[in-house]
């Protein structure tokens, strides 16, 4: 059986926190205990105009990529709820062929 | 045609006798002639632009005429 | 999407599917979410992948709607103040007991004083914007309805500018809204590019575009430029920002112009058959030469003309206006200058520009429409109508300003009862100097406050509370934009019920029945709707439910088509029937029929002397993904992302007062001082403070004087009153001065 993973595009993961409170809700975490919690990344002014500032949601150990959901035919909370629609989910290899498509601020997590 | 007449008009009347008067006469010619300024014709929503009387079609929420554009109105 | 939207899980959970709105606040966005409801309370909210605009996105303040609803400091019971004004004391009544109260009243001060002794208060976004204007006109009578926002800056002045130059509803740019299969549609076209102006759609999901849309564009190959004095999260992403001095937009969109008339990039074929005063237009833009904008705005000359030649070359290049349009004494003439630059560039109503709403449609229209139920003369006493006829025009409202001078003055006539639904504008929200209007507000002798929590205004203030549902707990519809360009409309669900709360329709139709029952033949919410949706649409209120979005088909250049005037001829529902590039109306309001620019009241060119006090241009009211304005601080989930009000200040000039990130420091100007916690950032100008707005402390003593500490982070007590423009609209919110120094206590 294929390895899963979460494939995020964080050229397009715009901050929102939605990931961390949706996988909140799914595993009833307390607060200040996290399945997914967001870093940031900037901002910094590269050269004048060039700035980068990356939001980048990191899965922890309580990360099960939602296989109560999976198993429902339904996709992890994280990936459901992100407002850039920056998540993914499936078979790692897959997510290889897509991170390599884009080529560019991609992240992949196995949890 | 003294105020009271002018006013009970209906907006296409009242148009349409502006813009006769107008053809032969000024803006302060009308205001005088029918006894309104120019602020109280813009508050029913006539303005004189270019020698020719104007009627704003819309008048806001002033007004509570359908608009004519209605969804139903534009897709029937 | 499915057509059973209610439905039992195995485990005895219900799930309804919803559209959501408010309360708690934002605009009507509409997204589409389930609630999962077990033993009568929400449990769960996640987001519906069948939504055609949301597709299963779902921000915090939806997904945390479990800890707002159930909340313990929630109001759930209508009550009556049983101690003095400020103190908590209150007492649970019976909704019964509550409308006898305050008919007796209104009946009270309709009789001995005239039904325009009460005032009507409403707030901004919340569903009560489509409720607050029949309530004031239909249910009580009164003409005076009030947004209390100085220069009634929020929306309302885009709206009435559209009104006037282009006689349609709202411009929106077109995210393929009205599409089932959306981007894909054929008669869609992707935007080139989309200029973003004074505004982080992100966070705001303004008047109900989906914010989001953005990136969904900007993947499929959308580039974005923005305006703003910030760099913003989306400014980092976009090909250009033009980050100028806050309040001199004007400036910068006659300067663009100006590129774009002299360099021969503007469409002729346009501009010739559906313009009127472009000659004039151009004789002005000419006083703007870009060396000329650049040394006004601090934007560079260059990227000013690279801008601008974006802009009238990319097809399409719709632009979308931001709240800085209205926050800004010379934003009339910023809007005129955006709608000009969007018109002459061949954008409007085609395929990927900006769509045009009809001018009020469905609710929106009803709800100005209440107001014919009012006598002329009872009408012509609305507050501030006769002196601000270009605000009055378009807006069923009162002015403003003139309310609070009329609340202190007693002049025209004295005001009595006021009735405050969704609003908490003694917190930095909708008022201008809320420390004045606190002390204006004492002088009313009854008030009734609507809302879901204890605010400081309603513990201020109300005498009578009456409590709110959330959008899970009420049935209604969501449209965006208000009715002013329904993109697509959706079902309000009711799943479940919290105490005894009513929706302001239900409100709205209780206490019509009991003083104006000739107005109000519905008996429930449901049968209102029906109402509203058969003639119009042809289908009721459980249709729509069962179809869950309903997305109206869409119409490009209507102009061409003769469907946008009321005589059905082709061209615009304006003075002259043209997009007016010269104004008719303007200049029949004694205002410059073109647009000009204006030096902000205050700032380092206007006021020198004071700018050496107070060195620091003052910027305010960026939006947060946690919250809506004074909304959601109750919510734990939320306050850990957010937990305190937010001032944004360049190191380098953070550095030379001593200042460090995280420190609280005041911001004071000639008007008032307020407490900020510092945030360090180089995506501002050094010359350039940020401050957040909308905070109070629901944590914090509830009585007086502290009012849950609303006094201790306010940023609005530094916003002066009236500094309004010729027209009657816009206030500095957004381009002040102040000092900032580092809080020892």
């Amino acid at each position: 059986m294929s390895q899963y993973g979460l494939l995020i595009d964080y050229e397009y993961c715009t901050g929102c926190h939605s990931c961390e409170v949706s996988c909140k809700n799914e595993k009833k975490l307390g607060r200040g205990v996290y399945g997914i919690k967001l870093a940031e990344i900037g901002p910094f002014e590269i050269t004048p105009g060039n700035w980068e500032w990356n939001y980048i949601p990191s899965p922890t150990k309580l990360c099960d990529l939602c296989a109560d959901r999976i198993e429902k035919g339904e996709k992890p909370a994280c990936v459901l709820h992100c407002l850039g629609l920056a998540m993914d989910y499936g078979p790692v290899e897959e997510l290889a062929k897509k991170m390599a498509a884009k080529g560019k601020k991609m992240v992949m997590f196995v949890p | 045609m003294t105020k009271e007449e002018f006013l009970k008009l209906d907006d296409a009347g009242k148009l349409s006798f502006l813009n006769s008067e107008a053809a032969t006469k000024d803006f302060a010619q009308i205001s005088a002639e029918i006894g309104m300024t120019k602020a109280e014709l813009g508050k029913i929503g006539f303005y004189y632009v270019g020698n020719k009387f104007l009627l704003k079609p819309m008048k806001g929420y002033g007004t509570t005429e359908r608009s004519g554009n209605e969804y139903k109105d534009r897709f029937k | 999407m499915e057509k059973e939207w209610k439905k039992q899980q195995p485990d005895g959970t219900i799930t309804v599917r919803t559209c959501g709105w408010s309360p708690p606040g934002d605009h009507p966005v509409g997204c589409g979410m389930k609630l999962h409801i077990k033993d009568g309370k929400l449990v769960k909210v996640e987001g519906d992948p069948e939504h055609p605009i949301s597709q299963g996105r779902l921000c915090v303040r939806c997904l945390t709607l479990p800890e707002y609803v159930h909340h313990p400091q929630r109001i759930i019971y209508p009550m009556k103040r049983v101690g003095k004004r400020g103190e908590d004391k209150w007492q649970r009544i019976s909704w019964d007991e509550a409308m006898d109260i305050i008919c007796d009243k209104i009946r009270h001060y309709t009789d001995n004083y005239g039904a325009e002794s009460i005032i009507v208060f409403g707030g901004t976004g919340r569903e009560a914007c489509l409720y607050y204007y029949p309530l004031a006109f239909s249910s009580i009578g009164t003409p005076n309805c009030c947004y209390p926002l100085s220069g009634w800056s929020c929306y309302g002045p885009r709206c009435s500018i559209t009104d006037y130059i282009l006689g349609a509803g709202y411009p929106e740019i077109d995210f393929a809204g009205y599409y089932p299969d959306r981007y894909d549609n054929p008669n869609y076209k992707l935007p080139e590019y989309i200029v973003i102006w004074g505004k982080n759609p992100l966070m705001s999901n303004p008047d109900g575009f989906y914010g989001h849309s953005i990136i969904d564009m900007m993947k499929r190959g959308t580039k974005i430029i923005c305006v703003d004095p910030r760099i913003h999260w989306l400014g980092t992403r976009a090909e250009h920002v033009l980050q100028l001095r806050p309040g001199t937009d004007t400036a910068l969109a006659l300067g663009l112009l100006n590129v774009i008339i002299n360099e021969d990039l503007y469409d002729h074929e346009f501009v010739e058959k559906w313009t009127y005063g472009f000659e004039e237009l151009k004789e002005r833009v000419q006083e703007y030469p870009p060396e000329k904008v650049a040394e006004i705005t601090w934007v560079p000359k260059e990227q000013i003309i690279e801008v601008a030649r974006i802009i009238g070359t990319a097809k399409p290049c719709p632009i979308q206006w931001g709240l800085a349009v209205d926050e800004n004494p010379n934003g009339v003439q910023l809007g005129h200058a955006i709608l000009a630059l969007i018109a002459i560039t061949g954008n409007l109503d085609v395929p990927g520009g900006i769509t045009i709403g009809p001018p009020a449609a469905l609710m929106g229209k009803w709800r100005m429409e209440t107001r014919s139920q009012l006598p002329d003369e009872l009408w012509a006493k609305r507050i501030g109508a006769e002196e601000w006829p270009a605000l009055s025009t378009a807006m069923a409202t009162t002015h403003p300003d003139e309310t609070l001078d009329t609340l202190e003055t007693g002049k025209p006539y004295k005001l009595r009862m006021g009735w405050f639904n969704s609003t908490n504008f003694i917190s930095a929200t909708c008022s201008a100097q809320p420390d004045r209007w606190y002390r204006a507000l004492q002088s009313l002798e009854f008030n009734v406050v609507q809302d879901t929590f204890m605010t400081p205004t309603a513990m201020a203030f109300a005498d009578i509370f009456l409590p709110l549902p959330t959008f899970a707990e009420h049935d209604g519809v969501v449209l965006t934009h208000f009715g002013r360009n329904a993109i697509f409309m959706g079902a309000m669900n009711k799943a479940f019920e919290v105490g005894e709360c009513k929706s302001d329709i239900e409100v709205c139709i209780e206490l019509g029945k009991r003083l104006h029952p000739e107005h109000w033949p519905w008996d429930t919410a449901e049968e209102f709707f029906n109402d509203q949706l058969k003639p119009e649409f042809g289908f009721d209120f459980n249709d729509l439910r069962e179809k869950g979005v309903f997305q109206p088909p869409y119409e490009y250049k209507k102009y061409e088509k003769g469907l946008l005037r009321f005589d059905g001829e082709p061209g615009f529902n304006t003075v002259t029937g043209m997009v007016e590039l010269c104004s008719t109306l303007f200049e029949a309001w004694g205002e410059d029929p073109l647009p000009y620019y204006q030096e902000p009241h205050y700032s380092p060119y206007s006021t020198p002397e004071l700018f050496k006090e107070y060195p620091f241009i003052l910027t305010t009211g960026a939006r947060a993904f946690t919250s809506f304005h004074s909304e959601h601080r109750q919510v734990p989930s939320l306050r850990e992302i957010t937990p305190d009000p937010i001032v944004e200040i360049n190191p380098e000039a953070a550095e030379k007062l001593g200042i460090k990130d995280g420190d609280w420091v005041y911001l004071e100007n000639m008007f008032g001082k307020c407490k900020q916690k510092v945030k360090l950032t180089k995506t501002i100008n050094p010359k350039v403070v940020h401050a957040s707005h909308g905070w109070w402390y629901p944590e914090k003593p509830a009585e007086e004087p502290s009012l849950f500490g609303v006094w201790e982070s306010n940023i609005n007590t530094l916003i002066p009153h009236k500094h309004i423009g010729k027209l009657g609209f816009g206030a500095p919110f957004k381009c002040l001065i102040c000092k900032v120094y580092k809080a020892e206590d």
